[in-house]
């Protein structure tokens, strides 16, 4: 009887583990020849995986998008009336054409015909005036692109005619306008976003992932792929293994380590700049970063190059100030060069400043970016030659958004800073003392001076001139350890082209293909 | 486990098994305490030129991303990891031990409440509750420790509550309390000898368990933080390294199998020896 | 059927007891949520608006009431990092979950079990010693150190599943499944080691026993000794034991699910711990805790039927 059991048991056994055992087998079996892993299977679906490190924003909703990962999902869903093109250049979209009049005072939108929303009803003037008008209105405070309430009156003075009458004329004026178009009185944008992009938007799961599908009524030339999956894979492990196992086809912002351990004859490795600007951003409120010679010391105490050969093989360009070099017109090279490592310069001012010893800090880091927790380690290295006791203090994307960049809870964070619209502006106001977004409470009186003159100022030229003068403004009074624009490391599976790189933090999936698709 | 039944036949194989933990521990626990004095590199040298380099004389288990001497690392994780479960032993395991033992020795209500309380609380995985006190401290070196020690108390309180309870009716208990020594006295110095039997083998235990706890939290990103290396923290690091720098997984996993296995074969020939 | 009264009025207690401390702890360290949701530079009107709303103007008592009664008929609450409803966003995770829990657990039943009776047989001490040894070997593993191993094995290697690539339940149940294997593999190994050696132990412990020896000195053999009252001694032990390695696949299982990516209930908790989303994290423990303390008193039922006679599922020993 005993015997029969364990016999029994004992056969139950073997045949669970070769049942397992087959499965896996065959599965192997039927992959291997048509795709080793999903990947091909996807690429003859004609579909794409992406690999996103972060969560998107809790809110879809584009007119109240904080972190940058969210802008560059949601490009491919919403368009503005104009949007950028890969050289930086400001193309029309939702409308057809936009002429600036009166010495810039007078903006003429005339919008394109045939533009669709994702939900199938037509892009109206009431949309683009519904969306013109969230953008700019002021109850609540201030208005979430200030910039707009220099518009005066918004008429509509045709059939599809706008015309914006400014109260003053700004160069820059026309980059607001890329603002996403969305349905006007259309309340669930925040969970069902529905905007007028080469994809629409399907489904979202929370921490997991966000589907998108062609629109196959797009007013202009309409993408490739019919469906894109981004994967949301918080840790950079999982990133690198879904790429090998097949499970993603793209993935950007890689380090270049990271980079290196996924080449293989699956993936191209393409090199682009992030256009962030990549900084130790200080607390300029706290002790004892109000102290100038405190600032001051970390900058001469952190030896960038060092930085870059450590943490990224030497990729990357050295910034000193608020601006990437993709900002042809207004990147000031020579401000790079404003504090060279200089270890005993550092410590003789920090005890002037009172710190002979140094003092204690925290490194605040959302921790699945793998480039800043890395530059972090670096720097926290760097900072202990010079007496600094830095630790880090690695958090979640939605508590780096909450406690740093909302509610100024900090004593400094390693981050990169995007331009949400192609102008200096977008880079320069968050450092205006009374602005909304200046999450490291820099308080300088020339610095608002100077923004204040620069959007009065209709001449390009001078404008561009106030613009590098706040840049230097910023370096000087070393406002944060501006570190680095990141080298943007893509990992793309081969069979996929068109991946292009914009000067603004986005990713294109409508240009991607798969070749032979 | 409710069974405290020597192997019969097991004398023997009991004293090889001891004498292999024994070594084990010992050697993880040198290692250990070395780690505190001295490593062969700074742990946090950084040095562009010797990135992810493979095991060599030099680098005995290579280096990291930063070209960091993993071993000198590895000594160092030991040495949280190792510290933290230490701690986490001594503090859940005085507090539970003392419970039980004073539940076990005096009887009555206060000990029917705490067995039932306990017994519920022993039914939760130690995670369980570890998670849910990070998650109201936030993680960290100190968190963790409270945390797990917390997580520990009721395994402790039950083990020591059984061992006290069985050495009460015993003649040498009650001829020491007839000379008219105090309780504490009694507790301490003639019962606590006579349950290590019990005792020890759930220290090591609990020493394993609070390693792997440690370990695994801090895999997750909600245990030790940086600085603070330990060996869960490195082993995500590693294990987005697989490909480049194998070699850095298997240091730190076999520095955590072996520290883990001592303990557990140590416990085992306690029973058995 | 008194006992069987007894027993569901204190699971009953208990897990109230478990939901008022969870609820309690998470009410001291976050005593305003609205405040937190809405961040410094809010009105203080639209702070009171959003309390209100919630109902975080009412009195403790009242709001555990509220909470736990929402507890009861599927009302977790609002997340505060999704704004959606705290269900909402655990529903689709419990899958993946549920079906990695069940395979660990039949892994750990099928193997460990059989394995225990076989090796109660050994009594050569080299044996013995070894058998220890590799015993406590396995049971040292890990299960996300085994993780790491078999995902890079299996996923990266021999491409028997695609780690990262988790297909939906819904969609491809058996690709589900099958990569949910190798998550429960990394769960049950060590506690295969466990389940076997508990198991013989317990037989070992019975075999020791005087009625076993009385029994074969009438006659019968070890086996038939073996089957005719050792394992039927050892089988409350053994249920017990098995509720309890429920309850710890509950815990490992949060670890090894972010090893291979599963996007399931210990994923979730574990970035919601780091998020701050207590209404999440509340409602995950509280509801793996009951999970816990259900499974528990299951094995005492099982017990109680197999032996009517003996009081709580206690063994002998």
């Amino acid at each position: 009887m005993q015997r029969k059991f364990t016999a029994i048991v004992l056969a139950l056994c073997v045949l669970l583990l070769t049942l397992t055992a087959c499965g896996s087998k065959g599965n192997n079996g039927t992959n291997d020849g048509t795709d080793a892993n999903g990947a091909a299977a996807r690429r003859s679906a004609n579909e794409l995986a992406v690999g996103i490190a972060q969560d998107l924003d809790e809110s879809l909703d584009p007119h109240y998008a904080v972190a940058a990962g969210t802008r560059e999902v949601m490009f491919n869903v919403f368009e503005g009336l104009l949007k950028p093109d890969p050289d930086g250049n400001l193309i029309p979209a939702v409308a057809k054409a936009v002429d600036v009049e009166n010495d810039g005072t007078t903006v003429r939108i005339t919008l394109r015909e045939n533009v669709k929303f994702h939900n199938g009803a037509a892009v109206t003037l009431r949309d683009v005036l519904y969306s013109l008008d969230r953008n700019r209105d002021e109850t609540g405070g201030e208005a979430l692109i200030p910039a707009l309430t220099a518009i005066e009156t918004a008429e509509t003075t045709g059939e599809n005619e706008l015309t914006l009458t400014l109260s003053e004329a700004n160069p820059e004026f026309l980059s607001y306008l890329t603002f996403a178009i969305i349905p006007a009185d259309y309340t669930e944008q925040a969970t069902a976003p529905v905007g007028t992009g080469p994809y629409k938007f399907i489904s979202r799961k929370a921490l997991d992932n966000i589907v998108l599908e062609r629109f196959d009524d797009y007013w202009g030339e309409k993408a490739h792929i019919q469906k894109v999956t981004y994967k949301i894979i918080e840790n950079a492990e999982g990133l690198l293994l879904g790429l090998q196992s097949g499970a993603l086809d793209l993935v950007n912002h890689l380090t270049v380590t990271q980079a290196a351990s996924v080449k293989s004859e699956d993936f191209e490795i393409r090199e682009g700049t992030m256009n962030l600007v990549q900084a130790l951003y200080l607390n300029n409120a706290v002790k004892p970063f109000d102290d100038l010679r405190v600032r001051q010391a970390l900058c001469y105490g952190v030896d960038r190059q060092k930085l870059l050969d450590l943490a990224f093989d030497g990729h990357g360009t050295l910034l000193g100030s608020s601006m990437y070099p993709a900002f042809t017109k207004y990147f000031d090279a020579s401000l790079t060069d404003t504090y060279s490592y200089d270890p005993a310069k550092a410590k003789s001012l920090l005890a002037e400043a009172g710190y002979p010893d140094g003092f204690e800090m925290t490194v605040t880091v959302p921790s699945n970016y793998q480039p800043h927790m890395d530059t972090a380690e670096v720097l926290v290295d760097q900072l202990g030659k010079i007496g600094v006791k830095a630790k880090i203090d690695p958090v979640e994307w939605g508590v780096w958004v909450d406690d740093v960049y909302t509610e100024r809870k900090f004593m400094s964070t390693v981050i990169g800073v995007d331009a949400s619209s192609m102008t200096a502006r977008a880079m320069l106001e968050r450092f205006v003392s009374d602005y909304g977004k200046n999450f490291i409470n820099y308080n300088d009186p020339d610095y608002d001076r100077l923004f204040a003159e620069a959007q009065k100022t209709f001449d390009d030229g001078k404008q561009v001139a106030l613009y590098k003068q706040m840049e230097k403004n910023l370096a000087q009074n070393a406002a944060s350890v501006y570190i680095q624009d990141l080298a943007d490391m893509v990992a793309v599976r081969k069979g996929l082209t068109g991946l292009t790189f914009y000067p603004v933090y986005v990713l294109d999936v409508a240009a991607l293909s798969w070749s032979g698709q | 486990m409710r069974n405290r039944i020597a192997v019969r036949s097991g004398g023997r194989a009991g004293r090889v098994l001891l004498i292999l933990g024994l070594v084990l521990t010992l050697s993880v626990l040198l290692f250990t305490l070395i780690g505190a004095f001295y490593t062969p590199y700074d742990p946090t040298e950084m040095n562009g030129l010797e990135k992810l380099s493979p095991p060599s004389l030099s680098h005995l288990f290579g280096t990291d991303k930063f070209g960091r001497d993993i071993f000198s690392r590895v000594m160092k994780g030991t040495l949280t990891t190792v510290s933290v479960a230490l701690f986490t032993v001594a503090l859940g395991g005085a507090a539970g031990s003392l419970l039980g033992a004073v539940a076990g020795y005096y009887g009555g209500a206060a000990d029917a409440i705490l067995m039932r309380l306990s017994d519920t609380l022993t039914a939760f995985p130690a995670m369980l509750p570890a998670l849910l006190i990070i998650s109201l401290l936030g993680p960290g070196k100190y968190h963790v420790v409270l945390a797990l020690s917390l997580a520990f108390v009721p395994s402790f309180t039950r083990v020591s509550r059984a061992a006290f309870a069985g050495e009460r009716q015993k003649p040498y208990v009650t001829a020491a309390r007839l000379q008219g020594a105090s309780d504490p006295r009694v507790l301490l110095l003639h019962m606590l000898p006579n349950t290590r039997r019990v005792l020890l083998p759930a220290v090591t235990i609990g020493f394993s368990n609070a390693v792997l706890a440690e370990a695994g939290m801090s895999y997750l990103g909600i245990g030790v933080t940086p600085p603070d290396a330990s060996l869960g923290y490195m082993l995500s690091e590693a294990q987005g390294l697989l490909s480049a720098a194998p070699w850095y997984a298997l240091a730190c996993g076999g520095v955590l199998l072996v520290a883990v296995l001592g303990v557990g074969l140590l416990g085992e020939g306690l029973k058995h020896a | 059927m008194k006992t069987l009264l007894k027993k569901t009025a204190s699971l009953l207690l208990t897990l109230l007891l478990t939901s008022f401390l969870v609820f309690l702890a998470f009410e001291l360290i976050d005593g305003d949520p609205a405040r937190t949701m809405l961040g410094d530079q809010a009105t203080e009107q639209r702070v009171q608006a959003l309390q209100a709303e919630l109902g975080l103007d009412k009195p403790f008592f009242t709001r555990y009431i509220g909470w736990l009664g929402g507890f009861v008929t599927g009302d977790f609450g609002v997340s505060f990092s999704y704004r959606q409803p705290v269900w909402e966003i655990l529903a689709p995770k419990l899958g993946p979950t549920a079906v990695t829990g069940a395979l660990a657990f039949l892994l750990i039943t099928v193997c460990g079990l059989p394995l225990g009776l076989f090796s109660a047989h050994w009594k050569h001490p080299a044996v013995l010693a070894v058998r220890t040894f590799f015993e406590q070997l396995i049971m040292a593993v890990p299960p996300f150190v085994l993780g790491i191993g078999l995902s890079w094995g299996f996923g990266v290697v021999l491409h028997a599943f695609t780690p990262g690539d988790f297909p939906a339940l819904s969609e491809d149940p058996l690709g589900a499944v099958r990569y949910l294997f190798f998550a429960a593999l990394a769960l049950a190994v060590p506690r295969i080691a466990m389940t076997a050696r508990m198991l013989r132990m317990s037989v070992s412990g019975e075999l020791g026993r005087d009625y076993v020896r009385a029994s074969m000195a009438r006659g019968a053999t070890r086996r038939q000794a073996l089957t005719r009252h050792v394992l039927k001694n050892a089988l409350p032990a053994t249920v017990a034991f098995l509720a309890q390695t429920m309850a710890e696949l509950v815990g490992s299982g949060v670890i090894v699910e972010q090893v291979f990516g599963v996007p399931g209930v210990g994923r979730l908790l574990v970035a919601s711990i780091g998020n701050r989303d207590y209404p999440v994290v509340c409602t995950v423990i509280v509801m793996l805790a009951f999970f816990v303390l259900v499974s528990g008193a299951l094995a005492d039922a099982v017990n109680l039927m197999i032996d009517p006679g003996r009081r709580g599922g206690k063994s002998h020993a």
